[in-house]
Order: structure tokens, then C-alpha cells, then sequence
């Protein structure tokens, strides 16, 4: 019994900055958090509703997932075809549209497939596929990974038969997807907010962007109490339309890296 | 590429400017292993001089169990307990995960292996020294237990400092059931996986100098009190 | 003053340890209150007869103590002093004090002090026993086993090898406390020492007992030719 009570006390002793606030947690991909985007946005949230927001950064697949089991209040990915499917299995009430940005296809400067003189995504990745260049794909059901696998299919590769030789997949999140790329001089899809804040450049550039194909929409929803009665949707549910509304999106839009703006609200498309 | 040269300079610039981020996060890392170091040694300590004293059948099955416990991967260790701690999981409703006792838990499962295994091993020598003494004494076991601990304290300080080591530089089970959320459940461990995977590959460098620093000069420490002991004549 | 008797009977005594034959079928009775002396070649079981009689060894057949079985109601109150000190990793009157107070012994601490006086370790109370020498060691490991007041106590060569003062203590407290009504049952392989201190002697040879007498007839005359043999520093075959 003594001990019961001791255990108890150190639990509480540690976790003491848990019980007394105001929280939510958000499962999330990692593009958001690397990017310094909720170092910028959570401060602000929380001046204004006094709620403070726990952030797992773990990769698309993954946060749904842990999402699937409970682990949150709150989605925030980008990978569409799977948040429709999270909704429809009744994981959440309604998906909502947030932002976007766009993937970009990196590489070393001297671009040895030839990426840059290229007219659409699909053919640069089909000139990697055909020279048999370095390709470090994430491997790990990200939404990055699964844009990535769908330029792939367009393009007529079939990536399994490569795996391990030019194919490379690192099962890791995006920083250390970039780290293997620059690390063995081979190509990568990032989003473009990762990369831009990315610390390890060294001679890599963006090589290819701006095809419709690398549209990057992030989508945002307050996973269903229904179905995970612990969820505390009161919050999440502020944190959504805080996010959503007019003056979150202008915060949104405002986040600027280096002088670029990494994020373009777009809620009004809901 | 100067990696280490910038990364000196940086961790003398974090460790002298005392950063507060900084400051939170080597709190919290000491927190946490150093709590499930603590309830480690309460469990393994007993149960390490219980295995090491007891002639009972499945004794030696139970010794080479704990001795191949302490190579579990901690990631492995991670995913049970987030399995358990997670809100679909058993012990969802205290609401655990993502929090700083979640990665107690999870350390205490990797360390008190470490404990009970090593400390087995010291108290069997010692049990080797004592046995007809106490045999003699007719010492009751429970006694017999605390006097064996007592008597092997400063060769236990060196397993006290291994379970701290696997505890202090564990990142897999942590990052699991911890989430890594800042200001909240972010340890050195898992703020220099974060720091490598944004490309900060000199800060995160910075963070293990840190790193390396705190554990030598707890290493430092121990050996000092080893020393203490051997002038003793009890080591 | 009243001196209890102690009667040490055993019968019909074996032990095998790893396949080894090592105790033969002894039947020994012991009644004298004086010191019992356990002499004879290396390997002919001694160390096993008393550890027998401790209750340190699996054995077959009977050790009665003034005809009660051996139990261990009987081991509280008998101590062992063994040959190589075992010595507790703490200070000289902790490894008095952790045994008296684990048995329960009244006025504990002032009694664990008189006894390291009467070894003449007064001056070393809270010196790490460890550091102490061999004669040191020995000396205290004696005072140990009387913290208990033992009725009966054995000791495996106490004295071999120790300097000249270290014996003479230990043989003085020995008749002290043998005088005090404690039964001691000594292995020793000094002759000297058996001539100045037994009062019986019991003569080993390959697991049996040879030979069991008084001390004078013990050496006026002896049974077994081994055992003459033995006394006179000749080799036993």
C-alpha cells in the first residue's frame, strides 16, 4: 500500500505538467512541426483560448494510425485520399481543407538525370528511373511517400524491382530522408516547407517544381468522440476553428521563412 | 564542412548563455532517468539478491530470461507500452501516453533487466564469500538480503551508473511513448534526433557534447566513490 | 559456580559430498566440558565433522546435543569460527553488531564493545574490518561468534598461521570462556597447542575416528599406529 501511494506521488511529481492545464494533443506530420510552423502558430493560439497544444510529430501514416487508436484530439496531415477514408470509417465528423504548399523534387546542383530541363514531374522521374540515379524515397506511408508512390505509377516504374539498388527507401521522416539524399549525392520529393528551413544543405537544389502533380493540400480534423470516447473534441474543435477562421488563416499565410511563405491558407475552399 | 568545430562552439555558447530550452530539456532527461533509475533500483536490487541467494527450480531459466532482457531493443519496449498506454489500449483511461511518466515506464522496463541481472551476478560472488557465515548465524533471508546489498553498495554504484547510461542515452522507447512534444516530453535524446532529421546537424552535435558531458562527469563521480571504497578495503 | 553438562552424541554419522565418502560411520560420544581437541592428517574429514555438527552439511544419521536432535533451535546456540575469516565489508563493530542485533541480543552494542576488549580490539571499533590483518581478522572473528553467548562453538584451525599475539588471545579467551561453561570443539594441527589446552583429543584418519581419549592417556599411549605415526611427524599411508 506504501508503495502504491510513493509510485502515485512520483507519477505525479513528474507528470505535474499535465494535470493542470488546459490541452490537446495533435498527431501530425512532420513537415508542420520541422518547419518551425507550430513554434509560430501555438503561442498564438494559446494567448487567445488559453489552451495549450501537444504536437506528436510522426509522418502522415503514422499519425493516423496512432489516431486510429485514440492517441490524439486532433489531425493534421496531408495525404487527401486517406483523410476521406479516415472520415468515412467515422474516425472524424468532416475533414476541412487548410492549407497548402507544394512538393518540390531536390537534388545535387549538377543534376545528373537531367530533372531540370524536363516538362512535367512525371518525365523527370521517369529520366531518374531510366538513368538509374540515387533516389531516397521515404518508405514510410507518409503523405510525401504516397504523392512520391503516385508519380511513380504515373510515370511506369515499378519502384519494387529497384529497391536497394538506385531505389533507395529510408523508412524515416523527411529530414532524414534529405540527410541520406545529400549523403549519397541522390534525389528526393520534399515538401517544400521542410526543405526551405532544411539546416543541411549543402550543393543541393530545388531541381524540379511547380507541376499541378505536386500539389501538397494539408487537411485538418477533430477526431470523432463517437468512436474514441476519451478524445476531448471540445478543444479540438476550438483548435479547428480557430485554425479555420479568418483570422487563423491570415496568421497562416503570415509565417515566412527565410522570406518565403511556406503555407497558403485555404479554408475557404471548404 | 566544419560540423565539429561549429558544434563545439555552439554547445559552449548553449551550456555559457544558459538556454533556457536547453536548461528544460536536461531537466526533464534527468528527471525521468533518473525516476525510473530510482524505481529500477527498488525493484531490481531485491530481486537481483533474491536470484542471487534462492535455490528455487526455475531459478537459472529466471536468471538467463533477465540477462536476455537487457538487449532488448528499446523500441520494442516503446511499442508495448504504448500499446498498453495508448487511449484503444488497457490502460488508456489514465491518460499516460505523451507524458513524462509514460517514458518513466518505459525506461524502468529497459533498466531493471540491467539492475537485477548485474546486481545478481555481484551478490552471487558475495553469496560465495558469505553463505556459511549466515548459514552459521542462522540470518533470516530477508535479513541476509539487506545486509548483502549493504555490503556490495559501492560495487552496485557501477550498475546504478549502467542503468543510468541506457536510460540517460535511450532514444527509441521514449520518442515512442513520449511523443517528443516540446516543453513537455522532450529529452536530449530525442531533441538531437529531432535537431539531426531538421538538418541541424551542428546543433544536434552540440546536444551530444552535452550529452557526453553530464554523463562524464556523473561517471567522474562514481569513480571517486569507487575510490573511497577501495581505500576501504570494501571494493 | 554451577557448570552446565554438555553432551555431544553422534551416531552413526555419513557424508557423501560430490560422490565422496567423506564421514565413515562415526559414533562418537563427547561429555567433557573442557576443550575437545580434532587432530589428524589433511583430508581426513574434520573440517567436515564439525561443519557436520554446525549444521552447515547434508548428512546421514544422528548428532544429538545433550540428547536433542540437531535443529535449528540447536545451531542458535552454537557459533563456528572458520578457518579463512569471513569478514563482513564494514567497520570492526558493525560486523559485531549486524549479527547480535539481527538475533535479537540485549544491550547489543555494549556488549559487542566488551567482547572486542577482550580480544583486544578496543582501539579499532570503527576501522573498515577489512583492512585489519590476519590475526586481527581472526581475533575478531572470534569475538563475533561470542555476541551470541553460544553454548557450544567450533573453531577450524583458528590459529595457523597467525602471529605469536594473535594466538595467545585466542587460546586465553578460548579457556576463559570454556571455564564459563561454552563447549569448545577446536581443529588444530599445532601439537604444542593440543598438549597445552585439551582436554581430550579425538584423532581423524580418513573419515573415521582412530582414536578418542583424555589428553594425558591420549598422549602416553596411543591405539592406532597412525596415529602414533601422526604425533611423531612421520608420513601416513
Amino acid at each position: 500500500m506504501k508503495i502504491k501511494i510513493i509510485v502515485l506521488l512520483i507519477f505525479c511529481f513528474v507528470n505535474s505538467k499535465v494535470y493542470c492545464q488546459e490541452k490537446i494533443i495533435i498527431q501530425s506530420t512532420t513537415s508542420t512541426k520541422n518547419s518551425g510552423f507550430y513554434h509560430f502558430i501555438l503561442p498564438k493560439f494559446k494567448k487567445e483560448t488559453g489552451i495549450i497544444a501537444h504536437v506528436v510529430a510522426v509522418g502522415t501514416g503514422a499519425a493516423i494510425k496512432n489516431a486510429m487508436n485514440c492517441d490524439g484530439d486532433v489531425l493534421l496531415v496531408h495525404s487527401p485520399k486517406r483523410e476521406i477514408k479516415f472520415v468515412n470509417e467515422g474516425f472524424s465528423k468532416k475533414r476541412f481543407k487548410l492549407m497548402y504548399n507544394d512538393f518540390v523534387l531536390i537534388g545535387p546542383s549538377f543534376d545528373p538525370a537531367n530533372v531540370k530541363k524536363q516538362i512535367s514531374a512525371i518525365e523527370a522521374f521517369r529520366q531518374i528511373a531510366k538513368k538509374q540515379k540515387l533516389f531516397a524515397s521515404r518508405g514510410d506511408n507518409s503523405g510525401t511517400h504516397s504523392r512520391e508512390k503516385f508519380i511513380w505509377e504515373k510515370a511506369g516504374v515499378i519502384t519494387k524491382i529497384y529497391s536497394g539498388k538506385w531505389y533507395r527507401e529510408t523508412g524515416s521522416g523527411m529530414g532524414t530522408t534529405i540527410n541520406v539524399a545529400i549523403g549519397m549525392g541522390g534525389y528526393t520529393l520534399s515538401d517544400r516547407a521542410t526543405w526551405i528551413k532544411f539546416g543541411n544543405k549543402n550543393d543541393f537544389k530545388i531541381l524540379f517544381e511547380g507541376d499541378k502533380i505536386l500539389f501538397n493540400q494539408y487537411g485538418l480534423m477533430v477526431i470523432n468522440e463517437l468512436k474514441c470516447p476519451m478524445v476531448n473534441s471540445k478543444n479540438g474543435k476550438k483548435f479547428v476553428d480557430w485554425m479555420i477562421s479568418e483570422k487563423g488563416q491570415k496568421i497562416i499565410n503570415s509565417y515566412k521563412v527565410k522570406g518565403k511563405q511556406l503555407f497558403f491558407g485555404n479554408a475557404k475552399d471548404n | 564542412m566544419d560540423i565539429f568545430g561549429d558544434a563545439f562552439s555552439k554547445s559552449f555558447n548553449l551550456i555559457f548563455s544558459f538556454d533556457i530550452d536547453l536548461i528544460e530539456i536536461l531537466y526533464l532527461s534527468a528527471k525521468v532517468s533518473l525516476f525510473s533509475l530510482l524505481i529500477s533500483c527498488v525493484i531490481g536490487f531485491p530481486l537481483g539478491a533474491f536470484l542471487a541467494i534462492g535455490k528455487f527450480p526455475l531459478r537459472n531459466f529466471i536468471v538467463a530470461f533477465l540477462n536476455s532482457l537487457m538487449g532488448l531493443p528499446p523500441v520494442v519496449v516503446g511499442l508495448i507500452v504504448y500499446l498498453y498506454l495508448s487511449r484503444s489500449g488497457p490502460f488508456g483511461f489514465l491518460g499516460l501516453l505523451y507524458t513524462p511518466s509514460a517514458m518513466v515506464i518505459a525506461q524502468t522496463i529497459l533498466i531493471i533487466p540491467i539492475i537485477g541481472s548485474l546486481s545478481c551476478q555481484i551478490l552471487e560472488d558475495l553469496d560465495k564469500e558469505y553463505k556459511d557465515l549466515f548459514k552459521s548465524f542462522v540470518i533470516k533471508r530477508s535479513q541476509a538480503i539487506s545486509a548483502y546489498l549493504y555490503d556490495a553498495r559501492y560495487s552496485l554504484f557501477t550498475v546504478v551508473l549502467a542503468g543510468f547510461g541506457r536510460a540517460v542515452s535511450e532514444v527509441g522507447a521514449v520518442i515512442i511513448v513520449g511523443g517528443n512534444i516540446d516543453h513537455l516530453t522532450r529529452v536530449m535524446t530525442t531533441a538531437i534526433a529531432l535537431e539531426t532529421s531538421k538538418g541541424e546537424l551542428s546543433l544536434a552535435m552540440a546536444l551530444g557534447i552535452i550529452l557526453l558531458l553530464v554523463s562524464l562527469s556523473i561517471n567522474f563521480f562514481v569513480v571517486w566513490i569507487k575510490h573511497i571504497g577501495k581505500v576501504k578495503g570494501y571494493v | 559456580m554451577f557448570k552446565q553438562e554438555n553432551i555431544i552424541e553422534i551416531t552413526d554419522l555419513n557424508l557423501v559430498k560430490h560422490s565422496d565418502n567423506i564421514l565413515k560411520k562415526i559414533n562418537v560420544q563427547i561429555k567433557s566440558n573442557g576443550i575437545t581437541f580434532i587432530i589428524g592428517p589433511n583430508g581426513a574429514g574434520k573440517t567436515q565433522l564439525v561443519r557436520s555438527l554446525n549444521g552447515l552439511e547434508k548428512i546421514n544419521g544422528s548428532i544429538k546435543f545433550n540428547n536433542e536432535e540437531l535443529s535449528k533451535k540447536l545451531i542458535l546456540r552454537q557459533s563456528f569460527v572458520f578457518q579463512q575469516p569471513i569478514i563482513l565489508k564494514r567497520s570492526v563493530l558493525e560486523n559485531l553488531i549486524f549479527f547480535s542485533k539481527c538475533r535479537k541480543i540485549k544491550n547489543h552494542i555494549k556488549k559487542s564493545k566488551e567482547l572486542l576488549k577482550l580480544v583486544k580490539l578496543e582501539d579499532f571499533l570503527n576501522k573498515p574490518a577489512l583492512t585489519l590483518s590476519g590475526g586481527q581478522k581472526q581475533r575478531l572473528a572470534l569475538a563475533r561468534a561470542l555476541t551470541t553467548n553460544p553454548q557450544f562453538i567450533f573453531l577450524d584451525e583458528p590459529t595457523a598461521h597467525l602471529d605469536p599475539l594473535s594466538s595467545n588471545i585466542i587460546e586465553k579467551t578460548l579457556l576463559k570462556i570454556s571455564k564459563n561453561g561454552t563447549k569448545v570443539i577446536f581443529i588444530s594441527h599445532d601439537i604444542n597447542q593440543v598438549r597445552r589446552l585439551a582436554e581430550d583429543v579425538i584423532f581423524m584418519h580418513k573419515g573415521k575416528i582412530l582414536e578418542f581419549n583424555n589428553v594425558k592417556r591420549f598422549f602416553k599411549s596411543q591405539k592406532s599406529s597412525y596415529t602414533k605415526s601422526f604425533i611423531e611427524g612421520k608420513i601416513i599411508i
